[in-house]
C-alpha cells in the first residue's frame, strides 16, 4: 500500500462508513428517546441530555454520508446505482438531513430561551427514527450483517 | 465456466481454466456484488451485478487473477489461467 495513496489508505476494504454508520444511529435514537422522556417527564436536565445527543449525531453525520459517497464514487467509480444500494443511498441522505433537521428544531428554541419545544417536533422526530432504522437495516442487509452471510 | 456468486462468497473459490476460456459470474444472492481483480494491471472489472445479473471475462494470457467484491472486501476467489 502506498502511503500517499489516499484513496486506498482511507477506504482499504472501506469499512469505515460501517463503523462510524453506529454513532449517529445509536446517538439520534437516544437523543430521541432522552426528549420524549423530558416531555413526558417535564425535565430540563433530560431535554438537555436530548440536545446534545442530537447535536453529535448531527455532526456524525457528516463522516458517514462522507464516507458512504467517496466509497461509491471510489470503490464502485460512480457507477448508477440501482435496486437496494440506490434506496440506501437516497434513504441515508434523507435520514441525515432529517437528524440535522430534528437538531436544527432544537437548537432555535434554546437560542430563543423559550421554554416550551414545539410540539411539531415530535412527529418529526418518531418519522426520523423509523427512516433512520429503516436506512440501517438496509445497510446491514447490504453488507450481510442482517442476511445469511 | 462458471462461478455463482451466492451467500456471500464465490464458488468454486478457485477456478482453473485454459487460455482463452471465457468466465461467468453469475449473482444467485439477494443482495448485489461486483467482481473485481485485484492483480497489478486490474485485469477485470463488473459493474454492480443485481439478483441473476451476470459479468463474464475471457482470459488471454496465463496466469493467476485473484479478484474480490468491492462491496463486501471479505469475498475473494481466484482464476487460475494455464
Amino acid at each position: 500500500m502506498h502511503p500517499f495513496d489516499i484513496k486506498t489508505v482511507v477506504f482499504a476494504k472501506h469499512a469505515q462508513h460501517v463503523v462510524l454508520i453506529h454513532f449517529p444511529i445509536a446517538l439520534f435514537i437516544i437523543g430521541v428517546l432522552f426528549d420524549f422522556l423530558a416531555q413526558w417527564k417535564k425535565q430540563r436536565l433530560l431535554a438537555a441530555t436530548a440536545y446534545y445527543n442530537l447535536l453529535v449525531a448531527a455532526i456524525a453525520t457528516i463522516p458517514v454520508t462522507g464516507t458512504g459517497i467517496l466509497a461509491w464514487q471510489w470503490e464502485l467509480e460512480g457507477q448508477k446505482l440501482k435496486g437496494i444500494l440506490l434506496m440506501h443511498l437516497v434513504m441515508g441522505c434523507v435520514s441525515s438531513v432529517l437528524i440535522w433537521m430534528v437538531w436544527f428544531i432544537h437548537m432555535r428554541t434554546r437560542r430563543k430561551h423559550e421554554r416550551i419545544m414545539p410540539g411539531y417536533r415530535l412527529p418529526i422526530e418518531a418519522a426520523a427514527v423509523v427512516i433512520v432504522a429503516l436506512t440501517a437495516h438496509l445497510g446491514g442487509f447490504l453488507s450481510g450483517v442482517n442476511g445469511p452471510g | 465456466m462458471d462461478v455463482k456468486i451466492d451467500n456471500f462468497s464465490f464458488g468454486p473459490v478457485t477456478l482453473t481454466v485454459p487460455v482463452g476460456a471465457t468466465v461467468t459470474w453469475t449473482n444467485r444472492d439477494d443482495i448485489p456484488h461486483t467482481v473485481v481483480s485485484t492483480d497489478d494491471s486490474k485485469t477485470f472489472k463488473s459493474k454492480v451485478l443485481d439478483t441473476d445479473e451476470k459479468f463474464s471475462f475471457t482470459f488471454s494470457k496465463a496466469g493467476t487473477y485473484p479478484y474480490f467484491c468491492s462491496i463486501h472486501p471479505k469475498m475473494t476467489g481466484k482464476v487460475i489461467v494455464q
